[in-house]
């Protein structure tokens, strides 16, 4: 009987011990902006989680549109960070919401995968907005396309007037 | 008689079975590469990492570590320099990404970084180094802007400079222009 209620105490210690518990996370997000650097654009989603039960030692997995990437975690401390690329094609301005879940919401995940159930019905732990702006090389018109078209107008306005003129 | 051969026929196929499952260990390979196809002082420059698992076993306590993008010559961006995973699954790759902005111009020698696995149960940790990227031209501040730069106010003071020489030219013919239109509107 006392080996009994050791054991359930003692499973539901390690239970609650890989749940977390009403997380509270703190994040931060980087996007590349800048087109001229060059078109590979990198992701890099950083948090730190804390969990009501501190738990420590998460182990999380990503959902960004559909495709699911592992957490890392720094050595010390409880913080995370998850990255993505998207290289060779455009990167437009877009607001990723990047779904994080513990191991059993990524089994739930991949099984609803399997029999081709909807990914939503599944519910994430917690989840982080990312407000990509887009990569853009500096105002659309360049300063040099200005210059010839003032140029032109001025050599337009010019000719006209030369030739009224002369005719 | 049969039985006994049965047996052995088990017992010498079991055999294999025990040798092949000790062998399924992992094999990490680690490559890291620039995403940037400028890389310039001031401006960000983004690494990424890329670890594939090309054994047949799991490989877990992954840990990479990058100590070769000094405080003194880099600042610090975005993402961590040392990072863990619990588990990579064989034949499956993941992505680290690290933004750093370089604080020198010049040549710079990007070189590996370090990656400490688990190959497979209760064995020692193994240690890999990634790809080297090699020594890289960093273009200082001055030289991305000669020639990456919109230039708007160089082509402004080009525009001020040449009005001189429009304008004057031009009052001459407006004012001999009145001058004759007035005199022929006279007639």
């Amino acid at each position: 009987m006392a080996n009994l209620f050791v054991i359930s105490v003692l499973s539901l210690l390690i239970g609650s011990g890989f749940c977390c518990d009403q997380p509270s996370v703190d994040s931060s997000y980087y996007t590349s902006t800048n087109l001229k650097l060059g078109k590979n654009a990198a992701f890099v989603v950083e948090l730190t989680v804390k969990c009501k039960n501190n738990v420590q030692d998460l182990k999380l997995y990503a959902d960004v549109n559909g495709v699911q990437y592992p957490v890392t975690k720094s050595p010390e401390g409880n913080n995370y960070q998850v990255s993505w690329t998207a290289k060779n094609k455009k990167s437009p301005a877009a607001l990723f919401d990047v779904k994080f879940f513990d191991e059993s919401g990524y089994n739930a995940l991949k099984k609803a995968a399997r029999i081709n159930q909807d990914a939503n019905t599944v519910k994430p732990l917690f989840s982080v907005d990312v407000k990509h702006h887009g990569m853009s090389s500096g105002f659309w018109v360049s300063s040099e396309l200005i210059a010839l078209a003032a140029a032109s107008l001025i050599f337009y306005v010019v000719c006209n007037e030369r030739s009224a003129v002369i005719s | 008689r049969s039985i006994m051969k049965y047996c052995v026929l088990v017992l010498f196929l079991s055999c294999f079975c025990v040798v092949a499952s000790e062998e399924s260990s992992a094999k990490l390979i680690l490559t890291k590469n620039i995403l940037n196809s400028i890389i310039t002082q001031g401006n960000d420059l983004a690494i990424e990492y890329n670890m594939y698992n090309i054994g047949d076993g799991v490989a877990t306590d992954v840990e990479l570590a990058d100590s070769t993008l000094h405080d003194t010559d880099f600042e610090l961006i975005s993402g961590k320099m040392s990072v863990k995973w619990d588990r990579i699954q064989p034949g499956t790759n993941v992505t680290h990404v690290v933004v750093v902005r370089p604080l020198k111009s010049g040549a710079q020698n990007f070189t590996s970084a370090v990656v400490q696995y688990v190959a497979s149960e209760d064995s020692e940790p193994k240690f890999g180094f990634s790809s080297e990227i090699g020594e890289v031209e960093i273009l200082s501040l001055k030289e991305y802007n000669r020639l990456y730069a919109p230039h708007v106010v160089e082509w402004g003071m080009f525009g001020i400079w040449t009005i001189p020489s429009l304008l004057l030219p031009y009052m001459l013919y407006y004012n001999s222009k009145t001058k004759y239109t007035v005199k022929a509107k006279k007639n």
